[in-house]
C-alpha cells in the first residue's frame, strides 16, 4: 500500500475533531497538579 | 507537622515510584470494586484525577528545588529590614523561586501535554485514540501515526515558544 497525503490529512481532520478534549484534559491536569504541588511545596519549605 | 511532611513524602514516593498507566488501570478499573460509587466515575474524570496527582508529584519537587535555591541570606535581609514573614514571602521569596522554577515548570507542562496520550488507555477519545480509530478502520497505519506524531510535535513547538516567551518576560525585571 503506498503513503498518501490525503490519508494524513484525514487523520489530521479527525485529530482536530478530538482536540478539544485533548486540550481540555490538558489544562485541567496542569491547573489542578499546579495546584497541588504548590500547597504540598509550601507545606513542605515552610514547616 | 511531621505527619504533614511524612504524607508529602510518601505521597511524591508513590506516585513517582509507579507507572502512570498502572496508576490509570488502579484508579479506573481498582478501586471501583472495593468502593462502588467510584463505578460511575467516567473514564475522562479518572484521567484527569490520577495524572494530576501523578504530576503534582513531579511539578512540587521542581518548586521545592526552586524555593530551595532562595538564599537563606536574602530572608535574613528581609527580616532585618522590617518585613514581615508574610512580606518576605511575597516579595522576596516568591518572585526569585519562580523565576528558577520556570525552566522545569515548562518542561512539566510538555510531559502533562505529551502525557494526555495515556488517557487513551482507560478510554478517552483524545486525539491519539482518534488517530488509532482513523488507523484501525482504513487500515492506513503508517499515516495514522504520522499525522498523531507530527500533531503532538506541533503542539509541544507551540507550547515550547509560549513558555520561551514567558521566561524571558520573567527575567526581563532581573536583567
Amino acid at each position: 500500500m503506498r503513503f498518501s497525503v490525503e490519508g494524513v490529512l484525514n487523520v489530521l481532520k479527525a485529530m482536530l475533531e478530538a482536540m478539544p478534549t485533548t486540550m481540555l484534559l490538558s489544562v485541567s491536569v496542569l491547573i489542578i497538579s499546579l495546584a497541588i504541588a504548590t500547597v504540598m511545596a509550601f507545606c513542605e519549605f515552610f514547616m | 507537622m511531621k505527619y504533614v511532611q511524612g504524607f508529602i513524602k510518601v505521597y511524591t514516593s508513590f506516585f513517582r515510584g509507579t507507572p502512570l498507566v498502572a496508576q490509570l488501570f488502579f484508579f479506573y478499573f481498582g478501586l471501583p470494586n472495593i468502593i462502588p460509587s467510584l463505578i460511575c466515575i467516567t473514564g475522562f474524570t479518572s484521567a484527569i484525577v490520577t495524572m494530576s496527582l501523578n504530576n503534582s508529584a513531579y511539578i512540587k519537587e521542581a518548586l521545592r528545588g526552586a524555593l530551595l535555591s532562595v538564599d537563606k541570606g536574602q530572608l535574613e535581609a528581609g527580616r532585618s529590614l522590617g518585613y514581615t514573614e508574610k512580606q518576605v514571602v511575597r516579595l522576596i521569596v516568591i518572585p526569585q523561586a519562580i523565576r528558577v522554577a520556570i525552566p522545569a515548570l515548562a518542561n512539566s507542562f510538555v510531559d502533562i501535554l505529551k502525557g494526555t496520550s495515556m488517557a487513551f488507555t482507560v478510554g478517552v477519545i483524545e486525539i491519539t485514540a482518534a488517530a488509532q480509530l482513523y488507523s484501525a478502520s482504513t487500515l492506513r497505519f503508517f499515516e495514522g501515526y504520522c499525522g498523531l506524531i507530527l500533531m503532538y510535535w506541533l503542539l509541544v513547538v507551540i507550547l515550547e515558544q509560549l513558555l520561551k516567551l514567558l521566561e524571558k518576560r520573567m527575567n526581563r525585571s532581573f536583567e
